[in-house]
């Protein structure tokens, strides 16, 4: 508990530090950001939104800590300003829109490619040159050494274009309404899910299950493991309870690291697919110059990863019993 | 050595041996060539018996307890050779009879306690685990009674009950060793293969497990494959001692006779490089030169290179068997040849 206790003040020292960065990288800029933002429009901004941005980046009349104050005291609100782009719409909503999709794509596709990876990564370690380990640990290296936007753009020439047995993008299709109990809704979001999924499942997974193979072998040698077989356990527990469990704590990590990384989306994935996500809105910010947006994209992120972090230090915590006395 | 090795051991037991290790070679296929870590080892061993192998560090004598509990791994392999536990040769079983024989009627210590106990798993679960893999050879337990008999185990050893908790990293070296012993008491097995067992512990540490081992023994009466390179713990802890040279069996004899008449020059050799607990003090001389490689043994008798009074001839180009030189004694070596009695004699 304490060993958690302390990990989580490191982690608000470093949020407080990325949200100050944050907040110091527009005054860095030369001259007024807002009246440059402005400026670059060319009276495509509606003015009204400036006042907004002056708020966003907490540039009140006053001393420079007391627009750090106003700044803060905004974000703990969870107001991160509103969208030049999409104004009036606040950023958070922006965000929260693109992260619904994301979370659903790339937090899926990252589960599953995890799981199996490390499913058929403890497979090939205990039956070392039989199938797993001499003919799907190779596909999958091959697949996870592939450039990732051409093979989602193979797939999708292939499959959607090609065969068309898949949509070319979007999240949905726009004539069916939005409705998340509707079973028509949603095979259709299942169906667009397809194949970004697929290609995020393909590209990732090698890696967990090499990692995870790797492990689980320098664990198989372990005195533990020859005297669990000893007892006389079965292969399962030997296999799962024994090597596993040990073998899996370096790529928990990974993973949990991984998953703070889903929250800033796929951002090739959701390119080539068209998909509504974080990557997809981030991507739109920088075409539009939406600041506000940006700021509000990275802040997430930082976040997010900063979470994830903790929730990995955390779970090696209730995994591995000799972290706990640390 | 392909005939059957003759017993010596009637006088001393009616029954058939517990175990009886019988030709057994085990090989090591490597980069460089086969080498034959085990070549032909024979001996028996009796019920409430305690066997020791000792010899130098890659004689064979791990290989050998490794075998006999089938836990080898590549590139170990099993070449020849019988391993009749209770008369069922155990190198034919298979996994499932394996498993069944496993920790129920055979259990092992392990050489080095550090690395024999799971990290992330409690000591109650690793002893739990064995007792219920067994469950259906025994009575049907449950999660309670499971408990109960991890927390007697740790008592036996002399650990504090409460201590099924704990992690492996919160205990001792010596206490870990006891968790293995507790471990391997578990199922009230007949044979312990104690490999090595107090190797890694220190002299103070050590002599209070084999006493807690011999303790043990008189209460439950299981035998004891006992395996070291530490020669007066061995004499001291043994009822026989078997000495391996180069993965063969050299002299196999009562651990008094060894101690008192050791036959086999390399024996010989072999007791006046170790200090003896108690006793007067007395030069220790080491053996010339070093094991041989067993990719290329030497021709003839394998020991003959640093042997100092092997014969010119015969010892260089002959390959001694086990012979009985006396009452359950045993040697290879062609000097004794003069000494060896035939079986009746013996008996």
């Amino acid at each position: 508990m304490r060993f958690i206790l302390r990990r989580l003040g490191f982690y608000l020292i470093a949020l407080l530090v990325s949200v100050t960065l944050n907040f110091m990288i527009p005054r860095l800029m030369s001259g007024d950001p807002v009246q440059l933002m402005f400026a670059r429009f060319q009276g495509r901004m509606d003015p009204r939104a400036i006042e907004s941005l002056y708020e966003t980046f907490g540039f009140v009349q006053g001393p420079l800590h007391e627009q750090y104050f106003t700044y803060l005291s905004h974000l703990l609100q969870g107001d991160l300003g509103v969208s030049i782009a999409n104004f009036p719409i606040p950023v958070t909503e922006v965000i929260a829109v693109g992260l619904g999709w994301t979370l659903r794509l790339v937090g899926l596709a990252t589960v599953i490619a995890f799981s199996a990876g490390i499913f058929l990564g403890i497979r090939a370690a205990w039956r070392r040159g039989r199938f797993a380990d001499s003919v799907i640990l190779p596909i999958t290296g091959l697949l996870s050494a592939f450039p990732y936007f051409w093979l989602a753009m193979l797939v999708l020439y292939f499959f959607a274009l090609g065969l068309g047995w898949f949509p070319l993008g979007h999240a949905y299709s726009l004539d069916i309404h939005q409705d998340w109990s509707s079973p028509e809704y949603l095979s259709s979001v299942l169906h667009h899910m397809i194949l970004p999924a697929t290609t995020i499942v393909l590209t990732a997974i090698g890696g967990w299950m090499l990692g995870m193979r790797n492990n689980m072998i320098s664990v198989l040698s372990e005195d533990y493991i020859t005297m669990a077989q000893a007892k006389g356990l079965s292969d399962r527990r030997v296999m799962y309870t024994y090597a596993a469990r040990n073998a899996i704590l370096p790529s928990l990590t990974g993973f949990a690291m991984s998953l703070g990384f889903v929250l800033g989306g796929a951002l090739l994935t959701e390119i080539v697919f068209s998909y509504p996500g974080v990557g997809y809105t981030l991507l739109t910010a920088v075409n539009t110059r939406d600041y506000p947006l940006m700021q509000g994209v990275f802040l997430m992120i930082t976040v997010a990863v900063l979470v994830a972090n903790l929730l990995a230090d955390t779970m090696y915590v209730l995994l591995d019993p000799r972290v706990r006395a640390a | 050595m392909t005939q059957p090795m003759p017993t010596f051991d009637q006088a001393r037991t009616d029954a058939e041996p517990l175990l009886s290790v019988r030709d057994l070679v085990v090989e090591y296929h490597t980069q460089r060539g086969l080498v034959r870590a085990a070549d032909h080892v024979s001996f028996d061993l009796h019920r409430n018996e305690v066997f020791g192998l000792a010899g130098e560090s890659g004689c064979g004598k791990s290989t050998v307890a490794h075998a006999i509990t089938r836990i080898l791994k590549p590139p170990a392999h099993i070449a020849g050779g019988q391993v009749l536990f209770d008369e069922v040769d155990v190198l034919k079983l298979n996994d499932d009879q394996l498993r069944d024989i496993r920790w129920r009627r055979i259990s092992i210590v392990f050489q080095s306690a550090m690395n024999a106990l799971s990290p992330v798993l409690t000591v109650g679960t690793q002893i739990a685990d064995a007792l219920q893999a067994h469950e259906n050879g025994t009575a049907q337990m449950t999660r309670r009674q499971v408990l109960d008999r991890a927390r007697e185990l740790l008592d036996l050893v002399g650990i504090d009950p409460d201590r099924v908790n704990s992690y492996p990293h919160q205990l001792s070296g010596g206490m870990r060793q006891r968790v293995v012993i507790a471990i391997a008491l578990a199922l009230n097995p007949e044979l312990i293969v104690m490999d090595e067992p107090t190797t890694a512990l220190d002299v103070v540490v050590q002599k209070q497990i084999m006493d807690q081992i011999r303790e043990l023994r008189n209460q439950f009466g299981f035998s004891i494959l006992f395996i070291s390179h530490d020669l007066s713990l061995m004499v001291e802890f043994s009822d026989r001692v078997g000495i391996m040279y180069a993965g063969e069996l050299v002299e196999v004899a009562p651990s008094q006779a060894i101690f008192n008449d050791p036959q086999h020059p390399y024996t010989v050799r072999l007791m006046n490089s170790f200090p003896t607990l108690s006793g007067p003090r007395v030069e220790l001389f080491g053996i010339p030169g070093s094991p041989p490689d067993l990719i290329t043994p030497p021709p003839g008798c394998r020991f003959h290179p640093r042997c100092d009074v092997a014969l010119a001839g015969r010892c260089q180009t002959e390959r001694p068997g086990l012979q009985p030189i006396g009452a359950r004694h045993m040697a290879a070596c062609h000097l004794l040849d003069d000494k060896i009695v035939n079986k009746e004699d013996a008996s």
